[in-house]
């Protein structure tokens, strides 16, 4: 039934547009901030060609209609250029243009900054480029967070090498991470998930923090992380990248893009990946980071239509294979040997359909994928297998009141999943279809004061009806000062079996009952920036505050025995108040520091107790140094993490293996970067101070019995890493 | 506490290291020529600040959409103004110096047959 309501879908995406063919665009280039002044001389070009003309002394111009291209640029020295979509009907065209005032969001400054906040939106939104992810070996999006302040990321355990990220001192599994807006690490995929987006393939991250916008759903509660992968129709049209460390880790990329007339473009991304050494820095008898195996591809292709808006379409194909567990675990016949073994097959395919319609301002689109994800993996003795597949379907319409004042989104979306999963013995199966509607609308004064309030009403198959009521605002009280708000509620299914397999590393049994609740909070959080010129340039201060308080929560019970795993429903309070400082300034030229301080209080009802969750750190504090030589030609970046201490997971009252604290800990990390025109090289340490944890492999003297455990990790658990690497690219100006 | 004053001491040489790089930058035979360049858009800005950095003796770069200049310290020795126009020249633009006005700011639609965006 699922089936056949996507493929109607899908089928819907792939409408056809007709239009008339006028012979020549006709217009006249006026100043915005007074229409009545033409601009003279002002360039007008049909966008990737040579073709066009200049404005005449009333600001007139006409261009005859070009076959290779459906946009016009105008420019004209002290004023921002305006690219504008020639729709069929062939009136008369009038072009407006700015005054080149420089904003955050858009221009780029002398050196462009690799992590900003985002000065627009009315979501606390940090925006990481392409410049910032280069600063450090960024394997993948795991590597990505490293100089980013409200993200941690950390092994789940010792040694299947999953690992997730945490924002507000929560777990990651309450942050909603999105690619390019279309769901995409949840479910199955979220233990390994963090490993399956290349480093070479994003072109930006965006951040943010809080409940975020009902358009993509109702599953962000602490946060929001959107990947953005490269685009076919930008600069890059090859790129390749070579890596290798000291782990004898390698890994290769290579992304290659074509333009065809029509603007039509492709992009491919190819990655492989292959640990297969075995490594035993401490000599537990363990291996330190599991053999991995990785082969990753997209293919997507783009096209835009004659009278705005895009179409696109792609397939994702990953498979992968991991080994861990004790060394020679799969190299010798011995049956006495505990081994991990993971094998992914995952497949996607997304489209996206954007149309401008005739009243300018509106819009409408459509998202449209699904993928297929499968895993068979054997813990020792213990074997799991599961397969998932996901559809989800997301319809856009963007309108205003007549006005940029008041503006809206309204839409409809389908989110499906369908479980499979195989414990040993024990089989179970999950299916939820989650139909909803949303709401949502803006208020923007002139980007000064801006609102936006938004509700969705989604109905579960599983669950029943629920409402996400959401709430932005931001304010700039004075030019530099910007304060911002929120409130929302956010849902999640949980599926502690899919989401927790890598627990299946120790000797805990896991207890799961049938059923659970959905998971079910309601975020508030507040932030101020700040912009102090000091200098000639401006420091940037940001202080943020953001309480999350769970009505309904899946708590994972590591406390009450060391021999279980028990997933409970949530019987009383569970929180989190998180506290940020953070400091972004360029003390001189080409040399930034990024300090910040942040600290946690998460405290959840653990068999009938109030008590703070187990491995999180208090605290964290990031000092980041980076300094860039004229033209950009070296590159140098340190980054300190000070993450504090917590508490662990209550040891065996009669035989305890570990201590009741964890202490704080400091991880350095470095790179040097060498650019050339079409090379770049790079060589840096992880860990540079090489500190791991004592006793990562609790019990791995005997694996089969009673104590061990992989699972009780609170910091790094191998050492010092060295890597190099190389990069070599064509873009469209090299 | 040992950690702390490796850490510290890392930092205190990377930051002399910087210092010096920075301050040792004012070289005898370096020469900053500021050039009038025929370029009207921001992807012109970046195919320019991806290419002439990379020519031999080029050592630091400034560039002005709004001015239409471009400002190139250069070692004398390594390469010459002439030089430098020819390298503008392969990417697409027309660039003299401040004071010999070669391009005619008015005729725009010649400087983009020239080049592509």
């Amino acid at each position: 039934m699922y089936k056949i309501v996507f493929i109607a879908l899908f089928l819907a995406i792939f409408s056809i547009d007709i239009n008339a063919a006028p012979v020549e665009v006709k217009g006249r280039v006026v100043e915005k901030d007074n229409p009545a002044s033409p601009i003279v001389g002002a360039n007008i070009y049909w966008l990737g060609t040579t073709v066009g003309t200049s404005s005449d002394v009333d600001g007139n111009f006409s261009l005859p209609i070009s076959e290779k291209s459906q946009k016009v640029v105008v420019s004209f020295v002290g004023f921002k250029p305006d690219t504008i979509s020639i729709s069929d009907r062939g009136s008369s065209l009038l072009v407006l243009l700015d005054k080149n005032i420089e904003l955050d969001e858009v221009v780029v400054k002398e050196r462009r900054r690799g992590q900003y906040l985002s000065a627009l939106d009315p979501v606390q939104t940090t925006k990481v480029t392409v410049t910032e992810l280069q600063k450090a070996a960024c394997c993948n999006l795991s590597e990505s967070f490293e100089t980013n302040a409200s993200v941690d990321v950390a092994y789940s355990d010792a040694v299947t090498g999953a690992q997730q990220i945490k924002m507000l001192g929560l777990s990651g599994a309450y942050v909603q991470t999105i690619s390019e807006n279309i769901p995409s690490i949840r479910g199955m995929a979220a233990p390994y998930g963090l490993g399956y987006i290349p480093g070479p393939w994003m072109e930006s991250i965006q951040i943010s923090k809080g409940t975020s916008s009902v358009v993509n759903g109702y599953e962000a509660i602490t946060g929001q992380i959107n990947v953005e992968y490269k685009k076919p129709f930008a600069d890059e049209k090859f790129h390749f990248n070579l890596y290798g460390n000291s782990e004898l880790r390698s890994e290769a990329n290579l992304n290659a893009s074509y333009k065809f007339p029509d603007s039509l473009s492709t992009m491919v991304l190819l990655h492989g990946e292959n640990q297969n050494t075995q490594i035993d820095g401490n000599a537990d008898g363990f291996l330190d980071v599991p053999r991995v195996r990785q082969v990753n591809f997209i293919n997507r292709w783009y096209k835009e239509h004659r009278n705005g808006g895009d179409f696109q379409i792609g397939v994702k194909l990953l498979e992968e294979d991991r080994k861990s567990g004790q060394v020679d675990a799969f190299d010798l016949p011995d049956e006495n040997l505990y081994g991990i073994s993971v094998r992914t097959s995952r497949y996607e395919l997304f489209a996206k359909n954007g149309y401008l319609l005739d009243r300018p301002g509106t819009s409408i689109g459509m998202q449209l994928s699904g993928w297929y994800h499968k895993q068979d993996a054997s813990y020792g003795r213990t074997a799991y297998s599961g397969t998932q597949y996901n559809g989800y379907f997301n319809f856009i319409y963007q309108g205003n009141f007549g006005t940029d004042l008041h503006t809206f989104k309204a839409g409809a979306s389908l989110l499906a999943d369908s479980y499979n999963e195989k414990l040993d013995m024990a089989s179970t199966s999950f299916a939820e279809m989650v139909p909803g509607v949303f709401y949502e609308y803006n208020f923007n004064l002139r980007h000064k004061l801006n609102i936006m309030a938004g509700l969705r009403a989604d109905y579960s198959s599983e669950y029943g009806i629920f409402l996400t009521p959401r709430v932005h605002a931001k304010w700039e009280i004075i030019h530099g000062l910007t304060w911002r708000a929120s409130a929302g509620k956010g849902y999640r299914t949980p599926m502690p079996l899919a989401e927790n397999n890598f627990m299946l590393a120790s000797s805990r049994k896991m207890v799961i009952p049938d059923r659970l609740k959905q998971e079910e909070a309601i975020n508030v959080g507040t932030s101020l920036n700040a912009l102090i010129p000091l200098g000639e340039r401006d420091v940037s201060l940001t202080v943020d505050f953001y309480r999350t308080n769970f009505l309904e929560q899946v708590v994972r019970d590591v406390d009450s025995s060391t021999d279980k795993v028990v997933f409970s429903d949530l019987e009383g309070t569970s929180f989190s108040n998180a506290f940020q400082a953070e400091l972004m300034y360029e003390i001189f030229k080409g040399f930034t520091i990024n300090a910040a301080y942040r600290t946690n209080v998460v405290k959840q009802t653990i068999g009938g107790q109030l008590r703070e969750v187990p491995l999180t750190s208090r605290y964290k504090g990031l000092l980041s140094m980076s300094y860039a030589t004229r033209m950009k030609k070296w590159q140098f970046d340190l980054t300190s993490q000070f993450n504090g201490g917590g508490r662990m997971p209550d040891p065996d009252v009669l035989n305890p293996l570990w201590s009741a604290e964890f202490k704080p800990f400091t991880i350095v990390n470095a790179q040097v970067t060498k650019n050339f025109k079409r090379w770049s090289f790079y060589a840096g340490a992880e860990n540079l101070l090489n500190f791991m944890m004592d006793n990562p492999v609790v019990g791995a003297a005997d694996p089969w019995g009673k104590d061990f455990d992989g699972t009780m990790i609170w910091g790094p658990v191998h050492g010092r890493k060295i890597y190099a690497g190389l990069r070599f690219t064509i873009n469209d100006y090299n | 506490m040992r950690k702390i004053r490796i850490a510290t001491l890392l930092l205190l040489i990377v930051f002399i290291f910087i210092v010096n790089n920075a301050l040792g930058s004012d070289k005898k035979d370096e020469k900053t020529v500021t050039f009038t360049v025929s370029m009207d858009c921001h992807s012109c800005v970046k195919k320019i600040e991806s290419n002439i950095p990379y020519e031999k003796g080029v050592k630091d770069l400034q560039v002005s959409l709004e001015k239409k200049e471009v400002t190139v310290t250069f070692r004398t020795d390594k390469t010459s103004t002439d030089k430098l126009i020819e390298a503008f020249k392969k990417l697409g633009y027309t660039a003299s110096i401040v004071g010999e006005a070669k391009v005619d700011k008015e005729k725009k639609e010649d400087g983009h047959k020239t080049h592509s965006h």
